[in-house]
């Protein structure tokens, strides 16, 4: 009775013939000293079939129904094509490394599995030396599959969201402050150049983004005319300011560029504007990317403020491992090592300060604001991090909440207690999904008026909600295509539950 | 196999910062090295040179009669036990640079990156545990394969690890583990490889000798232990029991 055995790895399935078992005897003993000689144990076991896995997918096809004990339609037709059809009495039998795999293999196949020890002791010969068995295997490519592999099966497990990548906020806060530096320089450049031709302009238009447009549009001053004041005015928004410019043209004590120098000076105006474009489209990305991975943090104190947090702390997770006390010196570290080294005063905030709430209190609640706001923060860093879902429910209630804090030490107006704001968070958050639920089923009810039977299709929704409902769903419905339409209907339900508060 | 010239560098003040005189010396084993100087610190070359991932110091150092400057990075015994067991005079650890290395149980990420520098480009770490920030690490490192699974699942991983020669376990639960333990090790360590499990040291007997697991439950000749440190780190007392697999008789 002759033995296989089917070897996996990170290439493909292998195949694998042990004529030499009479040799060494059935036990394990004997199979381990072959083991350890390549030549004996070549002799012992020779390769019969090897099949690659095509491509990056389909292996991690293939591991994951491997490591469930299931076998795939490759495996089977890589055994079917190996192996002569199973009559009754079947003459060879496949040794397997995992006995749940076998008797799924012996399920569909009918071929007879072991996966005793001396199976496992010819399986580990097998691993040992499966680079020399293989041919086209060179060294470094099965680590390179493994590593490849690994990294994806990995990635699975974790259901790895790119739209979730807090890496994206991070680059473009850092490219956003770059820009501004950037923009700033290259704007006083202009404006240095510019005014050895048309020295009173910089005078007139104080905005930097403003006076490239100008002086792009005004070129060389001496053609600067009557009836180029209309351009102007569209270009300045003030007419009072555009006849300024054009007197000033008439009567200006700058000296006269070439052509050549004209053009270069109206190229580098034309740089500048293009690159405070390129900041404002930036600066949306930053929005909408912030609504993807942070939307709680987001709503609470801004994108910007929001992102550098991230930034700073190295990523969403580490932002939401520290403790608020971190949260809320965040950036002020300078200071506050300082200060505990020499014993003075710790400082009170750090990036937080930017955000608008801490302006908006009085000198002696800043502070206080700052530990509240601290405190909130870390609440939506970790909300964002660990929630699937995709809500800003949370964040607008916790704006609320800063918002009466405030209130409170201006007026003394007593703010909500913290558990009923989050119960109706929580609240807020299953309506959301409920409506996510209810919308597709809304274009069957249309189809339904030809069958004249609204009335049952309507009645039918909202109980298929209810069933799947749950406290704390980690469902994978993505619910942002449903979060644009649901927006104006929660903020619907919140008037209604204040009302009812 | 020839081994690396020992480096004797010498810092040049003007390519770095610091501006202390540090001197980087192998420490005995391969890929090992030590700082002499203020400090003695343990540090491995580091295999990503630029990347500081724990906040942990990095040196450069430059070679003698070359121009080329050298990276190591600060291997902390109060956070990883491994660099706590060489500091603490473990007769060998053997893991050297182009070993493959499989890593289970409590993953720190710190342990993986310094094996990883240890091993070097020809080595390999296998890493198996549930650990979101090691998968973040090990894209930068060629020579990492994160597997996120359980440890005692050892047949779903076995299409990604190779037979290794060392396998490191981290774990401070119960004994019961080492059953699961030992068939990672059937599976995947090849005959005379070494195993070294770091546990609480509460797992004492009545003598105040650290049971070794595996001698114990399972009273084959694969498995013989060569030696234990206690290790007296801040977390609390764990130690690292070294054994060897069947080992051949030469």
């Amino acid at each position: 009775m002759s033995l296989y055995l089917l070897y996996e790895f990170a290439s493909g399935y292998a195949l694998f013939n042990c004529h030499g078992i009479d040799e060494i005897g059935q036990n394990s003993e004997a199979a381990r000293n072959s083991v350890a000689d390549l030549t004996r144990f070549g002799k012992v076991v020779q390769l019969v079939a090897f099949n690659p896995f095509e491509s990056a997918l389909d292996a991690l096809n293939q591991i994951s129904a491997v490591s469930e004990g299931q076998m795939t339609e490759e495996l089977q037709n890589f055994l079917s094509l190996n192996f002569p059809s199973v009559g009754k009495k079947p003459k060879f039998s496949l040794g397997v490394s995992e006995p749940k795999l076998g008797s799924h293999i012996f399920e569909v196949t009918k071929i007879p599995c072991q996966s005793n020890e001396f199976v496992l002791e010819l399986l580990r010969g097998v691993r040992l030396h499966i680079d020399r068995f293989i041919e086209n295997l060179k060294p470094g490519d099965l680590e390179k599959a493994q590593l490849g592999l690994g990294h994806s099966y990995s990635r699975a497990k974790v259901k790895f969201n790119v739209n979730r990548v807090d890496n994206m906020v991070i680059q473009a806060i850092f490219l956003l402050d770059t820009l501004d530096k950037d923009v700033n320089s290259f704007s006083m450049r202009v404006r240095e150049w510019y005014s050895w031709h048309f020295p009173e302009l910089v005078k007139i238009v104080n905005d930097n983004y403003l006076y490239a447009k100008v002086a792009k549009y005004v070129d060389n001053k001496s053609e600067l005319s009557e009836d180029k004041l209309p351009g102007l005015i569209d270009l300045v928004g003030d007419e009072d300011k555009a006849k300024e410019i054009v007197e000033a043209a008439k009567a200006s004590m700058g000296q006269d560029l070439s052509p050549v120098d004209l053009i270069n000076v109206k190229l580098f105006a034309q740089r500048v504007m293009d690159l405070a474009e390129y900041r404002k489209k930036l600066y949306d990305y930053l929005v909408a990317k912030m609504s993807d991975i942070a939307p709680n943090l987001a709503a609470l104190i801004g994108e910007v403020v929001g992102a550098r947090l991230i930034s700073h702390a190295g990523s969403l997770t580490n932002l939401a491992k520290c403790p608020s006390s971190t949260l809320q010196i965040l950036g002020a570290e300078k200071a506050l090592f300082r200060a505990l080294k020499t014993r003075g005063n710790t400082p009170k905030y750090g990036l937080i300060f930017h955000s608008s709430f801490i302006g908006r209190a009085s000198a002696r609640n800043k502070g206080r604001m700052a530990r509240y706001l601290a405190n909130k923060c870390s609440i939506a860093s970790r909300i964002d991090c660990f929630l699937d879902k995709n809500t800003t429910a949370f964040g607008d209630k916790l704006r609320e909440q800063v918002e009466e804090r405030l209130d409170f030490y201006d007026k003394g107006v007593a703010p909500r207690k913290n558990i009923d704001v989050m119960k109706v968070a929580i609240g807020n958050v299953d309506k959301e999904e409920m409506d996510v639920e209810e919308t597709p089923v809304q274009p069957s009810t249309k189809k339904s008026k030809k069958k004249k039977s609204t009335e049952m299709d309507v009645d039918e929704a909202p109980t298929e909600p209810s069933t799947k409902k749950s406290k704390k769903t980690k469902s994978k419905d993505s619910i942002s295509n449903g979060d644009v339409a649901t927006n104006g209907d929660s903020t619907a339900k919140k008037k209604k539950s204040r009302k009812s508060d | 196999m020839t081994s690396p010239t020992p480096y004797m560098p010498i810092l040049v003040s003007s390519f770095s910062s610091l501006k202390k005189q540090i001197k980087v010396v192998p420490f005995r084993f391969e890929g090992v090295f030590k700082t002499k100087g203020k400090d003695n610190m343990l540090c491995t070359k580091n295999l990503v040179p630029g990347e500081a991932l724990y906040g942990e110091e990095l040196m450069r150092v430059q070679n003698e009669g070359d121009i080329t400057e050298v990276e190591y990075r600060v291997w902390n015994p109060f956070r990883s036990k491994l660099s706590a067991a060489i500091m603490y005079g473990v007769t060998n650890i053997w893991i050297k640079p182009g070993s493959r290395v499989l890593y289970l149980g409590n993953v720190c990420g710190l342990t993986v990156s310094n094996l990883s520098d240890l091993v070097g480009s020809d080595g390999m770490v296998y890493v198996v545990g549930y650990i979101d920030d090691v998968v973040g690490m090990a894209g930068t490192r060629p020579n990492v394969v994160t597997i996120i699974e359980k440890f005692w699942n050892h047949g779903n991983y076995r299409m990604l690890v190779s037979t290794v020669d060392v396998i490191f376990a981290e774990y401070d639960r119960h004994l019961d583990e080492t059953l699961f333990m030992v068939n990672n090790v059937r599976f995947y360590l090849r005959a005379g490889g070494h195993y070294m499990i770091s546990t609480r040291a509460n797992n004492l007997n009545s003598t105040g000798q650290v049971k070794d697991v595996f001698t114990i439950h399972f009273q084959r000749k694969e498995f013989k232990q060569i030696e234990t440190i206690m290790l007296n780190l801040m977390e609390g007392a764990c130690s690292l029991v070294v054994g060897s697999y069947r080992l051949l008789d030469d």
